[in-house]
């Protein structure tokens, strides 16, 4: 306990001064070529999402429910002025359905949102620590990369696959409803 | 009916017979005896005397004799009174002879040797006086021859006539005499045979009653001595078991005194810890009673710190529901930063800059929200320890309240022990008086005890003295039995 009090009387000037130098040095060009992740939490597991392959975050964002026979649907929301539906990415990446997510990521490219289980937090991370995944770590589907610390590996979830897989489910479904 | 004669009625009976015959010959033989003394006495103080009176007149004439010759040998005047004074002894022994003759003739015979011896003397001083002149010794001597010893011859004569015929009394006196003793010699033979024969009849007759009665009742005392030595057997057997047992009952009771002696002890030991711990208990009431009023006290302080609990329980939800806005506001600041990330890096070139400050923003928003975590869990340890705190006080609290009321049950658990120990002294100390008196019981039937075991060592050694002296009557039952009957004992041996 008194060397909790001591750290936290210490902090603010830590604080303080990590602010102050990050104003005060220029942007160092090695760290120019990084890449920006979101660490996030499927079901317990651990994945990444590229923050250049989304448009936004999003946290308890009201997702109305719609009739479809697509059981990753999980409804539409309202984002930034626009209606944009939902999908389950536990659903999509393989898992068993389970409660309604908190969180939800826009893609960057199509208005189409991801919700998921947890925020973990944002990764910055040098482009080298990404790398291809290994036949024994895309054992779920859309898993292409992975992204390695010397504390973790995060799988990297494709967007663009996603993308692709959800396409292709609602043009299957379409193909149903028409029939 | 013939009467039954006691034994020693038939003694006194069987010797009255003999004692009588003896009196009889005793009186015989007195009577005979003192015959016998009186002719014995009468010739020793009758005729011996005068026996002796006659010889002592032959020494007086001789000595007259003697005189009268030396005076006619020598004419001495002398000698005449030698003569005279023989002559007077001479006449003192006819005077005496004459007292005590006892007969006429006796008498006539002195009378004649009194005669006689005058008639010597007249001769004789007619010598004498012839002697006197002067007439020659031999015409003296001539004259004395022819009428002097003719005169003394007769003296003598008459004398020895006296001594014959004394002499002959004295034979008589004494064949008198013998023939008294002969007679009574005889008479008490007689007397002594008869005694003899009847001596032997009672005895044979006594012998025979005495042997049928005395055998008849030794047989009895050898029938009783058996059933008396047989039953002094039995006592003293008997006498030997209750010594051991006495001896056993001594023992015992010598552990009972001990036993009670040492519950004595123990009850007044009992009885002393029983007082402390009266005086204990009275003590713990008062120390419980002091609890009491100290667990109050600690009642109301746990009422304060369970009020200040509750109280630092609520400010900390409060401070929980505020680190919520805060940590919400570091969440919506983080994804903001995150988005203005996104928007920065859709900007191209121009929103690099920006995104720095996104970068900056965010990594604030993750230092609140990590800070908003440490403080979320301080929090909650803080909510846990109160919530532990207030449990524990309210459990404290109970168990304030349960010690509280138990302290009250102490209080009257400790004066109902106080009460109960002040029984239990009292008992212990009944139980010590009680204790007491019984050992000074056990001491006085102890002793009672020992005393009737002295009494049964002393009855062992009687019986065993009284079967020795039943074993003793019984062997001299049969040795009188014998005795008595020799050829009963001899068929109760052989029996």
């Amino acid at each position: 306990m008194r060397g909790g009090e001591v750290q936290f009387e210490l902090r603010p000037a830590e604080l303080r001064l990590a602010f102050d130098q990050s104003f005060a040095a220029a942007p160092q060009a090695e760290l120019l070529e990084f890449e920006d992740l979101l660490a996030i939490g499927v079901d317990g597991d651990h994945y990444a999402i590229r923050l250049s392959e989304i448009s936004g975050l999003f946290v308890d964002k009201t997702v109305a429910r719609l009739p479809s026979p697509l059981s990753q649907l999980r409804g539409i929301a309202a984002l930034r002025g626009a209606l944009v539906p939902v999908y389950d990415l536990r659903a999509l990446l393989g898992y068993s359905a389970g409660e309604s997510p908190r969180w939800l990521v826009v893609a960057a490219r199509t208005p189409v949102g991801l919700a998921f289980d947890a925020f973990d937090s944002h990764l910055r991370m040098p482009s080298t620590a990404i790398a291809a995944a290994e036949s024994a770590e895309h054992s779920r589907q859309h898993i292409r990369e992975v992204l390695r610390s010397e504390e973790r590996a995060w799988p990297i979830v494709s967007m663009a696959s996603l993308i692709e897989a959800i396409a292709r489910l609602a043009r299957r479904a379409g193909a149903k409803q028409e029939k | 009916m013939a009467r039954q004669w006691t034994l020693g009625q038939k003694i006194a009976g069987s010797l009255a017979l003999p004692v009588t015959l003896s009196v009889a010959i005793g009186a015989v033989s007195i009577y005979t005896l003192r015959s016998v003394v009186a002719s014995k006495d009468r010739v020793i103080s009758v005729n011996g005397p005068l026996l002796a009176d006659a010889e002592r007149l032959h020494f007086h004439l001789e000595q007259k004799s003697a005189a009268d010759r030396a005076f006619f040998l020598t004419r001495g005047n002398e000698f005449i009174d030698q003569m005279r004074a023989a002559r007077g002894e001479f006449a003192a022994v006819i005077e005496r002879l004459k007292r005590n003759v006892g007969s006429d003739e006796e008498r006539r015979l002195v009378d004649a040797i009194e005669r006689t011896e005058a008639e010597h003397q007249q001769a004789l001083d007619q010598v004498v006086a012839l002697r006197r002149t002067a007439i020659s010794i031999e015409s003296v001597g001539r004259a004395f021859d022819e009428h002097v010893l003719p005169k003394r011859e007769q003296v003598s004569a008459s004398i020895g006539a006296f001594v014959t015929r004394e002499e002959q009394f004295l034979g008589e006196a004494r064949n008198a005499s013998s023939e008294t003793a002969s007679f009574a010699i005889t008479f008490m033979s007689i007397l002594v045979a008869v005694l003899v024969v009847f001596a032997i009849l009672i005895a044979l007759a006594l012998t025979r009653s005495l042997s049928r009665q005395i055998g008849g009742a030794v047989g009895q005392v050898q029938s009783s001595s058996a059933e008396l030595q047989a039953a002094a057997n039995q006592q003293a057997t008997g006498a030997k078991e209750q010594a051991t047992a006495m001896n056993e009952i001594t023992t015992t009771i010598s552990e009972l005194l001990a036993s009670s002696r040492q519950i004595a002890e123990s009850a007044r030991q009992v009885a002393k810890i029983a007082e402390q711990t009266a005086a204990a208990a009275r003590a713990g009431g008062g120390t419980v009673h002091n609890a009491h009023d100290s667990i109050a006290g600690i009642r109301r302080q746990v009422d304060l710190v369970v009020d200040h609990m509750l109280e630092l329980g609520k400010k900390s939800q409060q401070i929980g529901a505020v680190l919520d806005v805060v940590s919400e506001l570091a969440e919506q600041t983080n994804i903001l930063a995150i988005n203005a990330t996104i928007e920065a890096a859709g900007a191209g070139e121009a929103g690099k800059r920006f995104a720095v400050v996104a970068d900056e923003i965010r990594k604030l928003a993750d230092r609140v929200a990590g800070y908003a975590k440490e403080i979320r869990t301080l929090i909650d340890d803080v909510r846990s320890a109160v919530n532990t705190t207030v449990m524990a006080t309210e459990t404290g609290s109970k168990a304030v309240d349960t010690g509280a009321a138990q302290f009250g049950a102490v209080t009257s658990v400790f004066k109902q022990i106080a009460g109960l120990v002040g029984t239990t002294t009292e008992a212990a100390r009944e139980i010590e008086l009680s204790t007491k008196q019984q050992t000074s019981a056990v001491e006085q039937v102890n002793a009672a005890v020992a005393n009737v075991a002295k009494t049964t060592k002393e009855t062992e050694a009687s019986s065993g003295q009284t079967l020795q002296t039943a074993s003793q009557l019984a062997t001299l039952s049969r040795e009188l039995l014998r005795l008595v009957k020799p050829q009963a004992n001899g068929a109760t041996h052989g029996a």
